[in-house]
């Protein structure tokens, strides 16, 4: 199975260093300037490539071939997936120590509690996106990543607008995850595993009757 | 007899193609050329015996094993498809890096040597290889972790001679051990000609015929003569036949011919044409 990771390394080269050079960026940015403003955007662009790198991988080996040498080859389908779900938690937690570096350049503004919320955030859409990636394609990864994004924060903006739901309700929201966030979080993170465990059965599901 | 691959009674179906019963065997040592018009259903075959499409029905046999219920068989198993599979931005290095770690008897060197024999460069990536030089790529990973059956789908197709020929070249080498063996399918029949000991010939997903190259070639034979002559003829002596304004020119089994006809040579690719184009005697039903 290391055969599988190495080759995934090799082919991601060019997108891993511009990831690095990219946040070498803002981290250097953040950390010379002070400015925490700019930690939200640092952290979208963080979650988003931590969610896609293995919808990259994935949908790179279909394009390129590769699906048809590994299924010809000893290796099951079963680990072929379960290779890119060790990545994807891989690639979640580089991003993790990554966030946490971002935080601290910018002077520690988000919270620690914060931290696992994000890495089961990165999971969860990871667990989203795998199958769809296989089944539908990248373009519709991409879809399903900006629906993701987009929907609840535009229901949430529009409930606001609306006075359903009021800046004190959203207030109170987040200070109820942050007060119970001790007894909220190993619930989340069994919770997103479950997801996780769920999407690697339905995307071996999916690969294993793909014909090359 | 012990066999390096068995078909039996091998099917799939698709909306509009039907792989249909398909049964051969390949003795070990040997070299099967597997012919048959595009679309025939070389390739279909080929994927379902290394698993890359599911068989509707049917039983595979490489090297003894069904690799559909164990995978390790294909650790003694070559492929190399019409279509390059190596990640494009990988050079030959690299590959051998990931090569090491998926097959258990993955030799380094055996690697090296193959490069060196191709004239592929270490450090180049895969992207910037000329078809020849992918297809070498392909070969020399398949015979670089001691497979014993290589199986090999359309590799010599749009390759120069001089490429083709040293890919022949290779397979012969290969099949001096008697362990080894080649399934090689294309519709180059003159490659198979040089090679192949044995002739399998796929049409619609169907069949017609196997056996030993050179029976198949004593079997079959062309006759040049005039309608009349060619309906005086058995119709199961006639394969195949075409008419032009020079007369008849007919495929015929040699064996059923009366002694006073002269009847040519016939090449695979007389064969191959005949049979998928010839026209039939009347009363002949299929082939």
């Amino acid at each position: 199975m290391l055969g599988l990771l190495y080759k995934d390394i090799y082919t991601a080269k060019k997108e891993l260093l511009l990831t690095l050079v990219m946040l070498a960026l803002f981290v250097g940015y953040n950390a010379i300037l002070g400015q925490a403003e700019m930690l939200g955007p640092t952290l979208g662009v963080m979650v988003s490539l931590g969610a896609m790198t293995p919808t990259y991988s994935l949908n790179y080996d279909k394009t390129c071939g590769w699906n048809k040498f590994v299924c010809a080859s000893p290796i099951s389908r079963t680990k072929v997936i379960l290779m890119k779900y060790l990545e994807g938690i891989l690639s979640s937690l580089v991003i993790g120590l990554l966030v946490v570096v971002c935080n601290l350049a910018a002077g520690s503004p988000m919270p620690s509690w914060a931290y696992p919320l994000l890495f089961c955030t990165i999971l969860f859409a990871q667990a989203i996106m795998m199958p769809v990636c296989l089944r539908l394609g990248q373009n519709m990864v991409v879809v399903v990543f900006l629906l993701m994004v987009f929907l609840p924060t535009g229901l949430l903006f529009s409930l606001n607008k609306a006075g359903i739901w009021t800046d004190e309700a959203i207030r109170a929201a987040f200070d109820f995850v942050e007060h119970h966030i001790s007894s909220l979080t190993p619930v989340l993170v069994l919770v997103v595993l479950a997801l996780y465990v769920l999407s690697f059965l339905v995307t071996r599901h999916i690969y294993r009757h793909m014909e090359f | 007899m012990e066999y390096a691959l068995e078909l039996r009674g091998l099917r799939k179906n698709y909306h509009h193609f039907t792989l249909d019963n398909v049964s051969l065997s390949l003795p070990k040592g040997c070299i099967m050329g597997f012919i048959g018009e595009n679309g025939a259903g070389k390739s279909t075959t080929i994927k379902a015996m290394v698993g890359l499409i599911s068989k509707d029905g049917g039983e595979i046999r490489l090297l003894g094993q069904d690799p559909t219920l164990d995978r390790s068989v294909m650790e003694q198993v070559g492929l190399v498809l019409d279509s390059g599979f190596f990640p494009p931005e990988m050079n030959a290095k690299q590959l051998g890096v990931s090569m090491a770690r998926i097959y258990q008897r993955w030799d380094p060197e055996e690697f090296r040597r193959f490069l060196e024999r191709f004239q592929i460069a270490w450090e180049k990536k895969i992207k910037e290889y000329s078809r020849g030089m992918v297809m070498k790529l392909s070969l020399a990973v398949a015979l670089s972790h001691g497979a014993k059956l290589l199986l090999l789908d359309e590799a010599t197709s749009g390759l120069d001679p001089i490429v083709r020929d040293d890919i022949l070249d290779i397979l012969y080498d290969f099949i001096q051990d008697e362990e080894h063996s080649v399934f090689l399918s294309s519709h180059i029949t003159a490659d198979l000609e040089k090679i192949a000991d044995y002739i399998a010939f796929i049409h619609r997903g169907k069949l017609l015929m196997v056996g030993e190259k050179d029976d198949l070639l004593s079997s079959y034979g062309l006759l040049h003569c005039t309608r009349d002559q060619l309906e005086e003829l058995a119709p199961d002596t006639v394969a195949g036949y075409r008419t032009s304004e020079f007369g008849v020119t007919a495929l015929v089994k040699r064996y059923r011919m009366p002694g006073d006809y002269p009847v040519e040579n016939a090449s695979l690719d007389d064969i191959l044409l005949y049979c998928v184009k010839g026209k039939k005697l009347a009363s002949q039903e299929g082939f």
